[in-house]
């Protein structure tokens, strides 16, 4: 199953791929990195239909934020869960998270351990 | 010989009209007279009675009058006698008495007061118009005895007055002032004024028309016209005959004498000269002042001597001498009387000047002080006004003082102003590197238990790969560690109120910190937020010796205003569409939000631009943009400071700082700093 994590900070990646060492190697799990929401939409969009079953997307980027992904994921593919990783844990941003169609919102710093619980339960189903 | 003619006759009295009355029932009216008014009249009368006739007689009848005048305090009435005394005093060549009487008299007659002090009521005259008929000839008569003692200036003034107080008096009044002053004139040799005068007094009186005839006469002789002269001395003598004013007929029988004996008619002049001392003997109480027989001998001897008679020649010739020295000697006494007299009066005079002087003084002295009060007063105003200036000045400059510390303050302000929008910023740019170095060292625990297990199955392939992770992992905890360091080191830096040092900085660097500083505080502040940034930067930039917080604060600012202003024109842009309503909306979007910053290396200088592609700057508002305090953004959001500062800042580094910017498209700020 793939994985798309979106988020502006490049070490992400590495943390990722780390923390889920072993899903990783075990091939359950894939994931894929995207460093905008822009580049995250390209990636979905140059394979039909996406091979991507979910999206963790940071909130707060240059150029398209996560809310906005989230709705044009939503309306293109909306298939895709999606989940919001943000530092912003306001109301508002859950709100409108939470209404755009996300699946959860997570605080940064982010909590693996939950984050592991969210994608076995996705894997397990 | 110096003919001076004074030919006053009385004034003539007011309260004597009847001159012609008879003496002796005048004395039985006296001895019947019950009040002092009746006998002052009487008494009075006698004297003109008298008059030229018994001039003795008539100063003592005056003498008599005054006497009561006196007793009964009736001051117009003394004035009154005391000019009479003065005519008869100055006849007799008595200059000196003479004088203190009109003196007395003019003291009285000027004092209004005395108008009430008369026996001359005011049914019978006008007590004005009487007082100042006495003034008239109280000073006529003072011209007079100057006149006698060649005082001829002084005389004129007298006559003048006269005429003055004349024009004032009862109409019927008239003296002879005119022709005093034409005979004055004649003496002074001054011929226009003298005939000025004469024909004067020919207009106004037939009383003296025979001596103003005569003098007429004189004036022409003088001028050599002497058939004039002659035509004018028959006319003189023929009007005096008619007359019967025989005083007047013997000077013009003695002009024409004079006459004749210039033409040398040796019969003629010898005729009139002996017309001339027959009248002067038969004359009772001569009142041709200066003219007496000595003349008339005089006269006697050059008509002889033209006739060439020796004898007779001699015979007046002597008689001449004699008469004249015992005339003179007389008249050099009385004049010895007049000056001391004369002198008493001006020493009196020179008392009046002095006091007049002290008057003078004392006002001088009182005004002298009222000024120099005024002068204190306005020393005094000016004194408040300085110290009130000096006062508002202190106010003025604790108020300077105050919006200098205040201004300080508000730069200060302005500093925290900008690190409150970092705040936010650096949280999230701070809560990231964070973020990382716990996961990261949470991973690498994780990684070291696995290890540690591996190594327990002796996967050492595997150990190695997990350990070259932990290094890569430490690797990362420590970058990002160095990043929150220098995010906080920054953070201070920003802060610091004094200015740093200069160092040498790579400007590439410096503008992305603050481009994500911008980015990140913003986004944290407002949600809503959101606009894309890009940069150009040239790889080729040297580093720049600059002080890194306050370019920092440069790039902050004009970033932070770059995001506010696309972030506004997508407001806008979303407003505009929404007036529009639901028409046509495709293809009618709002225009992507782009903040981008570029470097250049110029050579010698480097450039920084920022640009946006928000609304634009108006021209009307561009050259206020770079003033303290001036802000588009509502109040409270802005100090309207940040562009004034930044401003100072790359002229205090020896930069250019450019403004360009279009309506519609968006604006670009472009500093140039030198490199060196």
């Amino acid at each position: 199953m793939k994985f798309l994590v979106v988020d502006d900070e490049k070490d992400v990646e590495m943390l990722f791929r780390q923390k889920f060492r072993k899903e990783l190697r075990s091939g359950l799990l894939e994931l894929e990195f995207a460093l905008s929401g822009q580049e995250a939409l390209e990636m979905l969009r140059s394979r039909r239909p996406p091979d991507v079953m979910y999206i963790f997307s940071d909130i707060n980027m240059p150029g398209m934020t996560g809310l906005e992904l989230l709705e044009i994921v939503k309306t293109e593919f909306p298939q895709i869960k999606v989940s919001m990783i943000s530092a912003y844990g306001d109301t508002e941003n859950y709100d409108r998270a939470i209404s755009s169609g996300a699946k959860e919102f997570f605080t940064k710093p982010i909590d693996f351990e939950t984050l592991k619980r969210e994608i076995q339960m996705i894997l397990d189903n | 010989m110096r003919a001076v003619l004074i030919l006053t006759a009385f004034f003539f009295s007011l309260t004597v009209q009847a001159q012609s009355a008879d003496p002796d029932s005048l004395q039985i009216l006296l001895e019947n007279a019950f009040t002092d008014s009746a006998r002052y009249s009487i008494y009075t009368k006698l004297s003109d009675y008298y008059g030229n006739k018994d001039r003795r007689t008539a100063y003592e009848y005056n003498e008599a009058a005054l006497k009561i005048a006196r007793e009964n305090n009736m001051n117009l009435e003394i004035a009154n006698s005391l000019g009479r005394i003065g005519y008869y005093l100055n006849k007799e060549d008595r200059y000196g008495e003479a004088f203190e009487c009109y003196i007395e008299g003019i003291q009285l007659a000027e004092d209004p007061d005395n108008e009430h002090l008369s026996w001359t009521k005011p049914a019978d005259a006008d007590p004005f118009q009487y007082r100042m008929a006495i003034l008239a000839w109280l000073h006529h008569d003072l011209g007079l005895v100057f006149r006698s003692t060649n005082n001829n200036m002084e005389a004129i003034q007298q006559f003048r007055k006269s005429s003055r107080y004349l024009d004032k008096a009862l109409p019927t009044s008239h003296n002879s002032v005119d022709m005093n002053i034409g005979a004055v004139y004649l003496d002074m040799n001054i011929l226009d004024s003298a005939l000025y005068y004469q024909r004067k007094e020919l207009v106004h009186a037939d009383r003296w028309k025979s001596a103003a005839l005569k003098y007429i006469g004189d004036i022409h002789f003088r001028n050599g016209d002497s058939d004039s002269a002659f035509i004018y001395y028959h006319k003189g003598l023929s009007l005096a005959t008619d007359q019967n004013a025989f005083s007047l007929k013997i000077i013009c029988e003695m002009s024409l004498g004079k006459w004749h004996l210039a033409a040398e008619n040796k019969d003629s002049s010898l005729i009139y000269a002996r017309r001339f001392l027959k009248g002067i003997k038969d004359l009772q109480g001569n009142p041709l002042k200066d003219i007496n027989i000595s003349n008339a001998y005089e006269l006697m001897y050059q008509a002889y001597q033209l006739n060439q008679k020796p004898d007779s020649m001699m015979k007046y010739l002597q008689l001449a001498y004699v008469s004249r020295d015992s005339v003179n000697q007389i008249k050099i006494a009385n004049l010895t009387q007049y000056q001391n007299i004369s002198f008493d009066e001006q020493l009196r005079l020179e008392v009046l000047e002095k006091e007049k002087l002290q008057t003078k003084n004392r006002i001088r002295i009182y005004s002298l002080l009222t000024g120099l009060f005024f002068i204190l007063i306005v020393a005094f105003i000016l004194y408040r006004n300085v110290r009130q200036k000096h006062k508002a000045n202190t106010i003025l400059e604790k108020t300077l003082s105050d919006l200098k510390s205040t201004q300080t303050q508000l730069i200060q302000s302005e500093k925290m102003a900008s690190l409150g929008e970092l705040t936010a910023g650096i949280a999230h740019e701070i809560q990231n590197p964070l973020n990382f170095v716990n996961n990261f060292s949470e991973v690498s625990s994780e990684l070291l238990d696995e290890l540690n297990d591996e190594l327990d199955q002796g996967e050492l392939e595997e150990a190695k790969s997990i350990s070259k992770d932990i290094k890569q992992n430490l690797e990362k905890i420590n970058h990002h560690g160095k990043r929150a360091d220098a995010i906080v080191k920054g953070m201070l830096q920003h802060s610091r109120t004094n200015t740093g040092q200069k160092e040498p900085t790579d400007i590439n660097a410096l503008a992305d910190e603050y481009l994500r500083l911008s980015y990140h505080g913003l986004r944290a502040k407002d949600k809503s937020f959101n606009a894309d940034f890009k940069t150009e930067f040239d790889a080729s930039l040297p580093k720049i010796k600059i002080i890194p917080q306050d370019i920092g604060r440069v790039m902050l600012n004009l970033i932070t205003n770059a995001f506010y202003a696309v972030n506004e024109r997508v407001k806008k842009d979303l407003e505009d569409l929404a007036e529009k309503g639901n028409e046509n909306l495709e293809g009618l979007e709002p225009i992507k939000p782009l903040v981008t910053v570029t470097t250049k290396n110029l050579g010698d200088k480097i450039e920084i631009s920022v640009k946006d592609n928000g609304s634009g700057i108006p021209d009307e508002i561009k050259n206020k943009i770079f003033q303290p305090f001036f802000t588009t953004k509502p109040t409270g959001q802005g100090t309207g400071l940040g562009l004034s500062l930044s401003y100072d800042i790359v002229k205090a580094h020896g930069g250019a700082f450019k403004v360009e910017s279009l309506l519609g498209e968006g604006t670009s700020f472009i500093i140039t700093l030198p490199t060196s």
